[in-house]
Protein backbone atom coordinates (compact mmCIF):
# COMPACT_ATOMS: atom_id res chain seq x y z
CA UNK A 1 0.00 0.00 0.00
CA UNK A 2 1.52 3.33 -0.51
CA UNK A 3 -0.31 6.73 0.81
CA UNK A 4 0.68 9.92 0.16
CA UNK A 5 -0.48 11.88 2.94
CA UNK A 6 -0.70 16.07 2.58
CA UNK A 7 2.70 16.70 0.87
CA UNK A 8 3.55 20.01 -0.31
CA UNK A 9 6.61 21.34 -1.83
CA UNK A 10 7.94 25.33 -2.47
CA UNK A 11 11.02 26.24 -4.92
CA UNK A 12 11.63 29.82 -2.86
CA UNK A 13 8.13 31.44 -3.50
CA UNK A 14 6.60 28.74 -6.02
CA UNK A 15 4.39 26.47 -4.51
CA UNK A 16 4.87 23.09 -6.80
CA UNK A 17 2.82 21.28 -4.56
CA UNK A 18 0.25 21.75 -2.44
CA UNK A 19 -0.94 19.04 0.03
CA UNK A 20 -0.97 16.37 -2.36
CA UNK A 21 -3.26 12.77 -0.83
CA UNK A 22 -3.66 10.32 -2.28
CA UNK A 23 -3.79 5.98 -2.01
CA UNK A 24 -3.38 2.75 -4.02
CA UNK A 25 -2.73 -0.12 -3.17
CA UNK A 26 -0.77 -3.32 -4.54
CA UNK A 27 -1.56 -4.18 -8.19
CA UNK A 28 -2.59 -0.68 -9.02
CA UNK A 29 -1.45 1.23 -12.25
CA UNK A 30 -2.05 4.91 -11.03
CA UNK A 31 -2.04 7.63 -14.55
CA UNK A 32 -0.64 10.76 -13.31
CA UNK A 33 -1.40 13.71 -15.25
CA UNK A 34 -1.53 16.98 -15.34
CA UNK A 35 -0.82 20.65 -17.97
CA UNK A 36 3.01 21.29 -17.73
CA UNK A 37 4.35 22.54 -14.54
CA UNK A 38 1.60 20.70 -12.53
CA UNK A 39 3.44 19.34 -9.92
CA UNK A 40 3.58 15.30 -11.51
CA UNK A 41 7.62 15.50 -11.20
CA UNK A 42 7.95 17.12 -8.44
CA UNK A 43 5.66 15.03 -6.34
CA UNK A 44 7.15 11.88 -8.44
CA UNK A 45 10.33 12.82 -7.00
CA UNK A 46 9.37 12.83 -3.32
CA UNK A 47 7.02 9.68 -3.13
CA UNK A 48 10.72 8.06 -4.58
CA UNK A 49 12.77 10.21 -1.61
CA UNK A 50 14.97 11.74 -4.39
CA UNK A 51 13.01 15.14 -3.20
CA UNK A 52 12.52 16.19 0.31
CA UNK A 53 8.65 17.62 0.92
CA UNK A 54 8.05 20.27 3.15
CA UNK A 55 5.53 19.09 4.75
CA UNK A 56 3.40 15.74 4.41
CA UNK A 57 4.59 11.81 4.18
CA UNK A 58 4.94 9.08 2.13
CA UNK A 59 4.12 5.95 3.37
CA UNK A 60 5.00 2.68 2.02
CA UNK A 61 3.90 -0.36 3.60
CA UNK A 62 4.65 0.59 7.17
CA UNK A 63 7.96 2.39 6.25
CA UNK A 64 8.21 6.85 5.82
CA UNK A 65 9.98 7.27 3.05
CA UNK A 66 12.04 10.16 4.49
CA UNK A 67 12.10 8.48 7.49
CA UNK A 68 14.01 5.23 6.88
CA UNK A 69 15.42 6.79 3.09
CA UNK A 70 17.75 3.38 2.75
CA UNK A 71 14.95 0.63 3.52
CA UNK A 72 12.49 1.94 1.44
CA UNK A 73 14.79 3.11 -1.65
CA UNK A 74 15.32 -0.45 -1.96
CA UNK A 75 11.95 -0.91 -2.65
CA UNK A 76 11.59 1.67 -5.23
CA UNK A 77 12.19 1.59 -8.83
CA UNK A 78 12.43 4.98 -10.40
CA UNK A 79 12.67 6.00 -14.25
CA UNK A 80 13.25 9.89 -14.53
CA UNK A 81 11.82 11.85 -17.43
CA UNK A 82 15.39 11.78 -18.80
CA UNK A 83 16.56 8.50 -18.12
CA UNK A 84 19.90 8.24 -15.91
CA UNK A 85 22.21 6.66 -17.75
CA UNK A 86 26.06 6.68 -18.03
CA UNK A 87 26.60 6.73 -21.34
CA UNK A 88 30.44 5.35 -21.53
CA UNK A 89 29.20 2.28 -20.04
CA UNK A 90 27.87 -0.81 -22.02
CA UNK A 91 23.99 -1.81 -21.19
CA UNK A 92 24.97 -4.80 -18.98
CA UNK A 93 27.73 -3.18 -17.26
CA UNK A 94 25.65 -0.20 -15.94
CA UNK A 95 23.39 -2.39 -14.97
CA UNK A 96 25.66 -4.63 -13.19
CA UNK A 97 26.96 -1.60 -11.33
CA UNK A 98 23.20 -0.49 -10.34
CA UNK A 99 22.38 -3.30 -9.28
CA UNK A 100 26.09 -3.88 -7.13
CA UNK A 101 25.15 -0.18 -5.88
CA UNK A 102 21.65 -1.57 -4.53
CA UNK A 103 23.27 -4.27 -2.92
CA UNK A 104 22.11 -6.96 -4.62
CA UNK A 105 24.35 -10.17 -4.41
CA UNK A 106 26.15 -12.00 -7.03
CA UNK A 107 23.51 -14.84 -8.06
CA UNK A 108 20.20 -12.64 -7.46
CA UNK A 109 21.98 -9.66 -9.71
CA UNK A 110 22.86 -12.56 -12.53
CA UNK A 111 19.04 -13.42 -12.42
CA UNK A 112 17.77 -10.14 -12.23
CA UNK A 113 19.98 -8.79 -15.00
CA UNK A 114 19.22 -11.77 -17.44
CA UNK A 115 15.09 -11.37 -16.49
CA UNK A 116 15.12 -7.59 -17.02
CA UNK A 117 16.85 -7.37 -20.39
CA UNK A 118 14.40 -9.74 -21.66
CA UNK A 119 11.94 -8.21 -20.23
CA UNK A 120 12.81 -4.72 -21.76
CA UNK A 121 14.00 -6.16 -25.17
CA UNK A 122 17.36 -5.54 -24.82
CA UNK A 123 19.22 -8.83 -24.51
CA UNK A 124 20.51 -8.34 -28.07
CA UNK A 125 22.14 -5.30 -26.69
CA UNK A 126 23.24 -5.77 -23.68
CA UNK A 127 27.17 -5.46 -24.79
CA UNK A 128 26.53 -2.37 -26.98
CA UNK A 129 27.89 1.24 -25.18
CA UNK A 130 24.32 3.44 -24.05
CA UNK A 131 26.59 6.28 -26.32
CA UNK A 132 25.84 4.31 -29.37
CA UNK A 133 21.43 3.39 -28.40
CA UNK A 134 18.44 5.10 -29.89
CA UNK A 135 16.14 7.42 -27.58
CA UNK A 136 13.95 4.13 -27.37
CA UNK A 137 16.55 1.80 -26.27
CA UNK A 138 18.11 4.50 -23.71
CA UNK A 139 14.34 4.60 -22.48
CA UNK A 140 14.30 0.86 -22.33
CA UNK A 141 17.66 0.69 -20.56
CA UNK A 142 16.51 3.54 -18.05
CA UNK A 143 13.44 1.21 -17.06
CA UNK A 144 15.44 -1.72 -16.83
CA UNK A 145 17.81 -0.39 -13.69
CA UNK A 146 14.42 1.06 -12.33
CA UNK A 147 13.30 -2.85 -12.24
CA UNK A 148 16.61 -4.47 -11.98
CA UNK A 149 16.13 -5.09 -7.89
CA UNK A 150 12.65 -5.80 -8.39
CA UNK A 151 11.07 -3.23 -6.58
CA UNK A 152 7.62 -3.36 -4.85
CA UNK A 153 6.73 0.63 -6.08
CA UNK A 154 7.55 1.49 -9.80
CA UNK A 155 7.36 5.37 -10.46
CA UNK A 156 7.62 6.15 -13.85
CA UNK A 157 8.01 9.75 -15.25
CA UNK A 158 7.09 9.39 -18.99
CA UNK A 159 8.43 6.23 -19.41
CA UNK A 160 6.77 6.08 -22.67
CA UNK A 161 9.08 9.03 -24.24
CA UNK A 162 10.84 8.44 -27.47
CA UNK A 163 9.21 5.36 -27.58
CA UNK A 164 7.93 4.04 -31.16
CA UNK A 165 4.08 2.82 -31.28
CA UNK A 166 5.49 -0.94 -31.05
CA UNK A 167 7.53 -0.67 -28.15
CA UNK A 168 4.43 2.03 -26.18
CA UNK A 169 2.47 -1.31 -26.48
CA UNK A 170 5.51 -3.60 -25.28
CA UNK A 171 5.89 -1.17 -22.53
CA UNK A 172 1.88 -1.05 -21.95
CA UNK A 173 1.90 -4.78 -21.74
CA UNK A 174 5.29 -5.28 -19.63
CA UNK A 175 3.32 -2.64 -16.83
CA UNK A 176 0.23 -4.74 -16.59
CA UNK A 177 2.53 -7.70 -15.99
CA UNK A 178 4.05 -5.99 -13.21
CA UNK A 179 0.78 -4.83 -11.74
CA UNK A 180 -0.75 -8.41 -11.94
CA UNK A 181 2.78 -9.58 -9.70
CA UNK A 182 1.07 -6.96 -7.15
CA UNK A 183 3.75 -4.25 -7.79
CA UNK A 184 2.41 -0.76 -7.31
CA UNK A 185 2.98 1.38 -10.87
CA UNK A 186 2.68 5.01 -10.72
CA UNK A 187 3.41 6.72 -14.37
CA UNK A 188 3.07 10.10 -15.79
CA UNK A 189 2.01 10.79 -19.19
CA UNK A 190 0.75 13.62 -21.58
CA UNK A 191 -0.93 11.41 -23.50
CA UNK A 192 -4.64 10.62 -22.41
CA UNK A 193 -5.31 7.94 -24.06
CA UNK A 194 -2.63 5.89 -22.73
CA UNK A 195 -4.23 6.26 -19.25
CA UNK A 196 -7.35 5.28 -20.19
CA UNK A 197 -5.94 1.79 -21.69
CA UNK A 198 -3.75 0.60 -18.83
CA UNK A 199 -4.50 2.38 -15.72
CA UNK A 200 -6.49 1.22 -12.81
CA UNK A 201 -6.31 4.69 -11.28
CA UNK A 202 -6.23 8.01 -12.34
CA UNK A 203 -4.79 11.29 -10.64
CA UNK A 204 -5.06 14.65 -12.33
CA UNK A 205 -3.56 17.54 -10.69
CA UNK A 206 -3.00 20.85 -11.63
CA UNK A 207 -1.10 23.91 -9.48
CA UNK A 208 0.32 21.10 -7.08
CA UNK A 209 -3.48 20.30 -6.19
CA UNK A 210 -5.62 17.01 -6.75
CA UNK A 211 -8.51 17.62 -9.29
CA UNK A 212 -9.10 14.20 -8.94
CA UNK A 213 -8.53 10.67 -8.10
CA UNK A 214 -10.17 7.23 -7.94
CA UNK A 215 -10.61 4.23 -9.80
CA UNK A 216 -11.17 4.61 -13.28
CA UNK A 217 -14.00 3.35 -13.98
CA UNK A 218 -15.71 5.41 -11.60
CA UNK A 219 -13.62 9.04 -12.66
CA UNK A 220 -14.76 8.20 -16.45
CA UNK A 221 -18.84 7.37 -15.19
CA UNK A 222 -18.66 9.59 -12.51
CA UNK A 223 -21.30 11.46 -13.70
CA UNK A 224 -24.02 9.11 -14.73
CA UNK A 225 -22.65 8.26 -18.06
CA UNK A 226 -19.50 7.06 -19.82
CA UNK A 227 -17.27 10.13 -20.77
CA UNK A 228 -13.17 10.05 -21.88
CA UNK A 229 -10.71 10.81 -19.98
CA UNK A 230 -9.61 13.89 -22.16
CA UNK A 231 -12.82 15.80 -21.48
CA UNK A 232 -12.85 15.63 -17.58
CA UNK A 233 -9.31 16.37 -17.97
CA UNK A 234 -10.62 19.79 -19.86
CA UNK A 235 -13.50 20.31 -17.74
CA UNK A 236 -11.27 20.23 -14.42
CA UNK A 237 -8.49 22.11 -15.31
CA UNK A 238 -10.18 24.70 -17.30
CA UNK A 239 -12.80 24.97 -14.08
CA UNK A 240 -9.49 25.76 -12.10
CA UNK A 241 -8.23 27.96 -14.46
CA UNK A 242 -10.30 29.75 -16.62
CA UNK B 1 30.60 2.40 -2.04
CA UNK B 2 33.05 -0.51 -3.59
CA UNK B 3 30.59 -0.01 -6.85
CA UNK B 4 30.85 3.78 -7.07
CA UNK B 5 34.35 3.83 -6.30
CA UNK B 6 34.78 0.74 -9.16
CA UNK B 7 32.46 2.75 -12.13
CA UNK B 8 34.34 5.98 -10.84
CA UNK B 9 38.05 4.17 -11.37
CA UNK B 10 36.37 2.95 -14.79
CA UNK B 11 35.12 6.30 -16.11
CA UNK B 12 38.68 7.66 -15.04
CA UNK B 13 40.44 4.85 -16.90
CA UNK B 14 38.03 4.68 -20.02
CA UNK B 15 38.83 8.37 -21.04
CA UNK B 16 41.70 9.86 -22.86
CA UNK B 17 42.07 12.57 -19.99
CA UNK B 18 43.11 9.58 -16.99
CA UNK B 19 46.20 8.28 -19.51
CA UNK B 20 47.00 11.59 -20.58
CA UNK B 21 47.51 12.69 -16.69
CA UNK B 22 48.67 9.61 -15.89
CA UNK B 23 51.56 9.80 -18.73
CA UNK B 24 52.35 13.70 -18.08
CA UNK B 25 52.34 13.67 -14.59
CA UNK B 26 55.64 12.02 -14.05
CA UNK B 27 56.94 13.92 -16.92
CA UNK B 28 55.88 17.24 -15.71
CA UNK B 29 57.06 16.47 -12.28
CA UNK B 30 60.75 15.38 -13.58
CA UNK B 31 60.93 18.19 -15.33
CA UNK B 32 60.10 20.53 -12.40
CA UNK B 33 62.26 18.82 -10.09
CA UNK B 34 65.18 18.59 -12.50
CA UNK B 35 65.31 22.16 -14.21
CA UNK B 36 62.77 24.69 -13.07
CA UNK B 37 62.88 24.11 -8.76
CA UNK B 38 66.71 23.67 -9.12
CA UNK B 39 67.08 26.90 -11.43
CA UNK B 40 64.89 28.78 -8.76
CA UNK B 41 66.44 27.72 -5.70
CA UNK B 42 70.46 27.47 -7.11
CA UNK B 43 69.86 30.44 -9.62
CA UNK B 44 69.81 29.04 -12.66
CA UNK B 45 71.30 25.55 -12.13
CA UNK B 46 70.03 22.57 -12.95
CA UNK B 47 69.26 19.37 -10.89
CA UNK B 48 72.67 18.07 -12.39
CA UNK B 49 74.79 21.00 -11.30
CA UNK B 50 73.81 21.12 -7.88
CA UNK B 51 75.27 17.81 -6.72
CA UNK B 52 72.63 16.81 -4.22
CA UNK B 53 71.73 13.15 -4.60
CA UNK B 54 68.43 14.28 -2.97
CA UNK B 55 64.54 14.52 -3.91
CA UNK B 56 63.96 17.83 -2.12
CA UNK B 57 63.48 19.83 -5.82
CA UNK B 58 60.98 16.76 -6.33
CA UNK B 59 58.80 17.56 -3.12
CA UNK B 60 59.12 21.28 -3.42
CA UNK B 61 57.45 21.20 -6.84
CA UNK B 62 54.82 18.61 -5.44
CA UNK B 63 52.56 21.26 -3.43
CA UNK B 64 52.04 23.46 -6.85
CA UNK B 65 51.73 20.29 -9.02
CA UNK B 66 49.10 19.11 -6.88
CA UNK B 67 47.70 22.63 -6.27
CA UNK B 68 46.45 22.59 -10.21
CA UNK B 69 46.35 18.72 -11.05
CA UNK B 70 44.43 17.56 -7.75
CA UNK B 71 41.40 19.96 -8.84
CA UNK B 72 41.36 18.46 -12.27
CA UNK B 73 41.01 15.02 -10.98
CA UNK B 74 38.12 15.86 -8.30
CA UNK B 75 36.24 18.58 -10.85
CA UNK B 76 34.40 15.92 -12.53
CA UNK B 77 33.32 13.85 -9.63
CA UNK B 78 29.77 15.34 -8.61
CA UNK B 79 29.29 17.92 -11.95
CA UNK B 80 29.56 15.45 -13.98
CA UNK B 81 26.60 13.69 -12.25
CA UNK B 82 24.24 17.33 -12.31
CA UNK B 83 24.73 17.52 -15.83
CA UNK B 84 24.68 13.87 -16.97
CA UNK B 85 20.92 13.47 -14.72
CA UNK B 86 22.81 10.44 -12.77
CA UNK B 87 22.49 12.09 -9.97
CA UNK B 88 19.40 11.08 -9.76
CA UNK B 89 20.37 7.42 -9.98
CA UNK B 90 22.80 7.78 -7.26
CA UNK B 91 19.89 9.82 -5.04
CA UNK B 92 17.71 6.83 -5.56
CA UNK B 93 20.21 4.34 -4.25
CA UNK B 94 19.54 2.71 -0.85
CA UNK B 95 22.71 4.46 0.52
CA UNK B 96 23.33 7.27 2.67
CA UNK B 97 25.20 10.23 1.27
CA UNK B 98 28.52 9.90 2.91
CA UNK B 99 29.28 6.58 1.61
CA UNK B 100 28.35 8.08 -2.37
CA UNK B 101 30.60 10.42 -1.41
CA UNK B 102 33.27 8.46 0.48
CA UNK B 103 33.33 5.61 -2.99
CA UNK B 104 34.25 8.87 -5.44
CA UNK B 105 36.93 10.37 -3.00
CA UNK B 106 38.36 6.93 -2.37
CA UNK B 107 38.70 6.37 -6.09
CA UNK B 108 40.47 9.64 -6.71
CA UNK B 109 42.77 8.59 -3.79
CA UNK B 110 43.58 5.51 -5.74
CA UNK B 111 44.13 7.88 -8.76
CA UNK B 112 46.49 9.64 -7.07
CA UNK B 113 48.77 6.78 -5.50
CA UNK B 114 48.64 5.30 -9.23
CA UNK B 115 50.21 8.68 -10.22
CA UNK B 116 52.79 8.59 -7.77
CA UNK B 117 53.70 5.31 -8.15
CA UNK B 118 54.51 6.29 -11.77
CA UNK B 119 57.15 8.71 -10.29
CA UNK B 120 58.94 5.94 -8.17
CA UNK B 121 61.31 5.66 -11.03
CA UNK B 122 63.22 9.21 -9.14
CA UNK B 123 63.88 7.62 -5.54
CA UNK B 124 65.33 4.43 -7.31
CA UNK B 125 67.45 6.28 -9.75
CA UNK B 126 68.67 8.38 -6.75
CA UNK B 127 69.33 5.15 -4.77
CA UNK B 128 71.47 3.30 -7.64
CA UNK B 129 73.49 6.33 -7.49
CA UNK B 130 74.01 5.94 -3.63
CA UNK B 131 71.96 9.22 -2.56
CA UNK B 132 68.97 7.22 -0.80
CA UNK B 133 67.81 9.19 2.39
CA UNK B 134 64.81 7.20 3.95
CA UNK B 135 63.01 9.84 6.20
CA UNK B 136 62.81 12.51 3.74
CA UNK B 137 61.81 9.92 1.00
CA UNK B 138 59.37 8.24 2.96
CA UNK B 139 58.13 11.24 4.66
CA UNK B 140 57.88 13.23 1.61
CA UNK B 141 55.81 10.24 -0.10
CA UNK B 142 53.63 10.10 2.43
CA UNK B 143 53.20 14.06 2.53
CA UNK B 144 52.31 13.88 -0.90
CA UNK B 145 49.70 11.59 -0.06
CA UNK B 146 48.08 13.73 2.78
CA UNK B 147 48.36 17.27 1.01
CA UNK B 148 46.95 15.20 -2.35
CA UNK B 149 44.10 13.60 -0.80
CA UNK B 150 43.31 17.06 1.24
CA UNK B 151 42.80 18.88 -1.63
CA UNK B 152 41.36 15.64 -4.04
CA UNK B 153 38.69 16.45 -0.99
CA UNK B 154 38.40 20.47 -1.64
CA UNK B 155 37.94 19.22 -4.97
CA UNK B 156 35.49 17.27 -4.57
CA UNK B 157 33.63 19.71 -2.60
CA UNK B 158 33.85 22.45 -5.29
CA UNK B 159 32.31 19.86 -7.91
CA UNK B 160 29.36 19.18 -5.31
CA UNK B 161 28.82 23.20 -5.48
CA UNK B 162 28.15 22.90 -9.39
CA UNK B 163 27.11 21.51 -12.56
CA UNK B 164 30.15 23.34 -14.43
CA UNK B 165 33.15 21.28 -14.37
CA UNK B 166 35.17 24.28 -15.33
CA UNK B 167 33.88 26.25 -12.32
CA UNK B 168 34.35 23.61 -10.38
CA UNK B 169 38.37 23.52 -11.27
CA UNK B 170 38.67 27.40 -10.81
CA UNK B 171 37.28 27.30 -7.12
CA UNK B 172 39.53 24.67 -5.95
CA UNK B 173 42.65 25.51 -7.58
CA UNK B 174 42.06 28.91 -5.77
CA UNK B 175 41.75 27.43 -2.76
CA UNK B 176 44.29 24.52 -3.12
CA UNK B 177 46.95 27.66 -4.42
CA UNK B 178 46.11 29.91 -1.58
CA UNK B 179 46.76 26.82 0.95
CA UNK B 180 50.13 26.55 -1.03
CA UNK B 181 51.17 29.98 -0.59
CA UNK B 182 49.80 30.77 2.54
CA UNK B 183 53.10 30.18 4.14
CA UNK B 184 55.43 32.14 1.87
CA UNK B 185 53.03 35.19 2.74
CA UNK B 186 52.94 34.27 6.38
CA UNK B 187 55.38 37.14 7.38
CA UNK B 188 52.63 39.79 6.08
CA UNK B 189 50.37 38.65 9.16
CA UNK B 190 53.21 39.59 11.50
CA UNK B 191 55.14 37.51 13.64
CA UNK B 192 52.76 36.90 16.46
CA UNK B 193 48.95 37.00 17.33
CA UNK B 194 46.11 34.86 16.09
CA UNK B 195 46.13 36.33 12.51
CA UNK B 196 49.78 35.17 12.21
CA UNK B 197 48.68 31.62 14.03
CA UNK B 198 46.16 31.31 11.66
CA UNK B 199 47.97 31.60 8.46
CA UNK B 200 51.07 29.39 9.82
CA UNK B 201 48.52 26.54 10.78
CA UNK B 202 46.35 26.78 7.98
CA UNK B 203 49.78 26.73 5.66
CA UNK B 204 49.46 22.99 3.56
CA UNK B 205 52.42 24.06 1.66
CA UNK B 206 54.49 24.69 5.02
CA UNK B 207 53.00 21.68 6.81
CA UNK B 208 53.94 19.56 3.67
CA UNK B 209 57.74 20.93 3.89
CA UNK B 210 58.09 19.62 7.19
CA UNK B 211 56.88 16.22 6.40
CA UNK B 212 59.42 16.18 3.30
CA UNK B 213 62.21 17.26 5.60
CA UNK B 214 61.62 13.95 7.23
CA UNK B 215 59.72 15.35 10.31
CA UNK B 216 56.80 13.01 11.43
CA UNK B 217 54.76 15.08 13.60
CA UNK B 218 51.33 13.69 14.84
CA UNK B 219 50.63 17.61 14.25
CA UNK B 220 50.61 17.76 10.30
CA UNK B 221 49.53 14.30 9.95
CA UNK B 222 46.66 15.66 11.31
CA UNK B 223 45.95 18.59 9.89
CA UNK B 224 46.08 16.73 6.86
CA UNK B 225 43.87 14.25 7.81
CA UNK B 226 41.40 16.96 9.35
CA UNK B 227 41.42 18.94 6.27
CA UNK B 228 40.56 16.09 3.48
CA UNK B 229 37.59 14.98 6.40
CA UNK B 230 36.28 18.31 6.66
CA UNK B 231 35.68 19.06 3.35
CA UNK B 232 34.30 15.79 2.40
CA UNK B 233 31.71 16.22 5.22
CA UNK B 234 30.91 19.36 3.68
CA UNK B 235 30.47 17.69 0.26
CA UNK B 236 28.29 15.01 1.71
CA UNK B 237 26.20 17.68 3.63
CA UNK B 238 25.96 19.28 0.11
CA UNK B 239 24.71 16.65 -1.55
CA UNK B 240 22.43 15.78 0.86
CA UNK B 241 21.56 18.90 0.84
CA UNK B 242 20.25 18.88 -2.79
CA UNK B 243 17.37 17.20 -1.94
CA UNK B 244 15.71 19.78 -0.06
CA UNK B 245 16.56 22.48 -3.43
Amino acid sequence: MLNVEAISRSYGRFLALNGLSFSIGKGAILGFVGPNGAGKTTAMSIITGLLAADSGAVHLGDDEVHATPSLVKSRIGFLPETPPLYTAMEVSEYLRFCGEARGMDRQQLGERLENVLANTGLSARRNMPISTLSRGYRQRAGLAQALLHDPDLLVLDEPTSGLDPAQILDMHELLRGLAAQGKIVIFSTHILSEVEAIASHILIINHGRCLAFGERSALLGADGKERGLTDLFISLVKKRNP
Amino acid sequence: MISVLRRELLAFFTSAAGYVLMAVFPVAMGLLALFVFPAVLERGASWFHTKELTMRSFFLAFPWVAAAVMPAIAMRSWAEEYRGNTFQLLLTLPAPSWRLVAGKYLASVAVLCLMLLTTGVFPVMIAANGGWEGGPIFGGYLGCLLLGSGYLAIGMFASSLTSNQLGAYMAALLACGTLTALGSFAGLAGSSGALSSMVRFMAAGDHFNLLAAGYLKLETVTFFISMAAFFLMLTALGVEGRRYR
